[in-house]
């Protein structure tokens, strides 16, 4: 499947294992991937930017999320000291690889079904965007975007826009 | 919160967000370790001193931490 694969969108699936990495998680999830995007160098990145969608914003809700989590098994984030919380060590060594959530998974299918449904021959990273604004709303990207304010289906429609534009 | 109080939340409450505490909180486990099993072979600890401080052999600690 990865041979139809752009560059750009092969760099958003190196970008979201090196989020995981540097996020110390055990899997590599939507939420990565999403992150990944903003690392990939995609030439439409403002069309997620005009949203008011920003790399910064999406950490910061991920964070708040980590937040909320502790908060609700009766443990004070703000109790925990930070440097412990906040700043990873570099694994002295590296697990040689981190598996991707089945949600992961078929985000990178549903970018090959975006891609056929266009009727595009490569799969580009607005189509691995496109698979992400189509979960389920208890995955983890679709509330970082609720919680940045943005609507999936805004995206989508958005994006769809500008590609009927450029074609 | 007792430890009553607590699992009548959890069973009452959103498991995600208790699943994903469990998360965050190995997270911070692995950090903690990472930074005192450092720490430790800094003062020159061995690591079987390290395996015994943390409940886990001596192989273990030296497979995950060592070089």
């Amino acid at each position: 499947m990865f041979e139809r694969f752009t560059n750009e969108a092969r760099q958003v699936v190196t970008g979201a294992v090196r989020e995981a990495e540097s996020r110390d998680d055990p899997r590599v999830g939507t939420e990565h991937v999403l992150l990944g995007i903003f690392d990939s160098g995609w030439a439409q990145l403002s069309v997620l930017e005009t949203l008011g969608l920003t790399r910064r914003l999406l950490v910061e809700a991920l964070d708040e999320f980590d937040g909320a989590a502790l908060a609700a098994v009766g443990i004070d984030p703000g109790s925990i000291d930070p440097e412990v919380l906040a700043s990873p060590l570099p694994n002295l060594r590296r697990r040689r690889h981190i598996p991707f959530t089945g949600a992961a998974k078929n985000v990178l299918k549903g970018a090959l079904e975006e891609a056929i449904e266009l009727g595009h021959k490569h799969i580009g990273v607005e189509h691995i965007v496109l698979a992400l604004t189509a979960l389920p709303s208890h995955d983890r990207t679709t509330r970082v975007l609720k919680a940045a304010n943005v609507e999936p289906t805004q995206i989508r429609s958005t994006l769809l826009t500008s590609l009927r534009q450029a074609s | 919160m007792d430890l009553g109080t607590q699992l009548a939340a959890a069973e009452r409450g959103d498991p995600a967000e208790g699943l994903h505490a469990v998360v965050v909180l190995r997270r911070i486990a692995d950090r903690l370790e990472r930074r005192n099993v450092i720490a430790a072979r800094g003062h020159g600890w061995t690591w079987q001193q390290i395996g015994d401080a943390l409940g886990v052999s001596r192989q273990a600690v030296h497979k995950k931490h060592g070089r």
